[in-house]
């Protein structure tokens, strides 16, 4: 079992869904993310645009964690690591409803890189 | 000291995207520089702002002010350097006028009503690849601002002078403009039709997006660039995406989505400006026949 610390509130046991005022623009396997609060966007790489998917408010990270560790037969613990890791920063930018500093600065500049743990695919 | 306002009979009119002006100088060469370089702005409206270029003369010092309405913008002893920030003043206000519109900070010119965007920051060769492309027979559609409006995806010409640092002067020999040194000693604002009479873009679509970056001596060559990428890259270059808010982040994926996007790197305006044409998909003019590798 990964470390679940909590992260800015996050932890394994949270129902994280999306904020609204983020409007997500898909291209393919990879989206971008406006956030319409504050003006910034955000490159998801195609196992982060999944994750990020995912977020609907129906589940907790760990059930979430279990299907995608199911589905692409990666070690549980790695994929619950990941998750949190994604979650994490979707957290700190502002993206997810209640959790996160909604109202601290935006983590990302507007035209700024990809976070880079966001544009490198998940520990195998 | 002696003040000199205008006291020409003509009020010449112009509109840049949502913008009507005039402009009145009371120095003659700067009047004229003016109303040449702005031509193809000409519109017959009635102007909401003015700019005004006073003449003040102590002895043998002249010294320019520029105005726009009753605001004092600048003074400088160089003529150039006025007529320089009256277009830098005109950009911001064609933003500023315009807030409908998403803006992006770029170049770009058009053939068979699509354009070809190449949004950079300064000094990254936008206006000199935009230039090269307008010489070689494209249609100019600006070299600062792409004006898009989300309503039907319709750029905007905003066919300013083209400005022209020194480090492109040798480029454009033939383009320099028929005005005294004083107007031309920082930098060149040329007329679109100094590259001929029908060189200015009506409205059209987005069809290329080309993210240029000069460098001296590099190989000049064209990367491809994901959908996202671009997105991304567009919105590093767009001026009031903040203001334009989910409309402007919809158009500019829109962009994004409807056209194939690249990286170019520029070490050689005509190589550039070959491979621009190739990607439009139309035969090379003869002015950038040959093969610069």
């Amino acid at each position: 079992m990964s470390d679940t610390t909590a992260d800015n509130g996050v932890g394994l046991d949270l129902v994280a869904e999306r904020r609204p005022s983020v409007h997500a623009f898909p291209f393919g396997p990879e989206v971008v993310l406006y956030e319409d609060a504050n003006g910034t966007l955000h490159h998801l790489n195609p196992q982060a645009a999944l994750v990020w998917r995912c977020l609907d408010g129906s589940g907790p990270l760990s059930e979430l964690a279990a299907d995608l560790s199911e589905a692409y037969g990666v070690d549980r613990a790695t994929v619950e690591g990941d998750v949190l890791g994604m979650v994490g920063h979707l957290a700190r930018s502002g993206l997810l409803s209640g959790v996160g500093p909604g109202a601290e600065p935006p983590a990302e500049p507007l035209s700024g890189p990809a976070p880079s743990f966001l544009s490198d695919p998940p520990a195998p | 000291m002696t003040v000199k306002a205008t006291g020409a009979a003509e009020v010449p009119s112009f509109r840049a995207v949502g913008v009507t002006f005039t402009v009145a100088a009371a120095h003659h060469d700067v009047r004229a520089h003016l109303l040449e370089v702005l031509h193809a702005f000409r519109a017959p409206v009635d102007p909401a702002r003015v700019y005004t270029v006073l003449d003040r003369v102590e002895g043998t010092r002249r010294e320019f002010e520029l105005h726009l309405d009753d605001h004092h913008l600048m003074s400088s002893t160089s003529a150039s350097e006025v007529v320089r920030d009256l277009v830098r003043s005109l950009n911001r206000e064609v933003v500023s006028a315009s807030p409908e519109l998403v803006f992006l900070h770029a170049s770009a010119v058009e053939l068979g009503g699509a354009a070809a965007i190449f949004p950079a920051s300064m000094e990254s060769g936008k206006t000199t690849l935009a230039a090269g492309l307008t010489r070689a027979g494209l249609r100019y559609v600006t070299d600062e601002l792409v004006a898009v409006d989300p309503a039907g995806m319709v750029i905007r010409p905003y066919p300013k002078p083209f400005s022209l640092d020194p480090g492109s002067w040798p480029l454009f020999a033939e383009a320099r403009p028929a005005a005294p040194d004083e107007l031309l000693d920082i930098q060149w604002q040329v007329p679109p039709s100094a590259f001929g009479p029908e060189s200015v873009a009506a409205e059209c679509r987005p069809g290329v997006v080309v993210f240029p970056r000069y460098e001296q001596g590099v190989e000049t060559a064209l990367y491809p660039m994901s959908p996202a990428e671009a997105m991304m890259t567009l919105a590093g270059n767009a001026l009031n995406l903040r203001e334009s808010g989910a409309t402007g982040a919809r158009t500019l994926a829109e962009i994004a989505d409807r056209c194939p996007a690249y990286r170019l790197d520029v070490g050689d305006l005509d190589e550039a400006c070959r491979l621009v044409f190739d990607l439009l998909g139309v035969e090379r003019p003869a002015i950038l026949a040959g093969d610069a590798r």
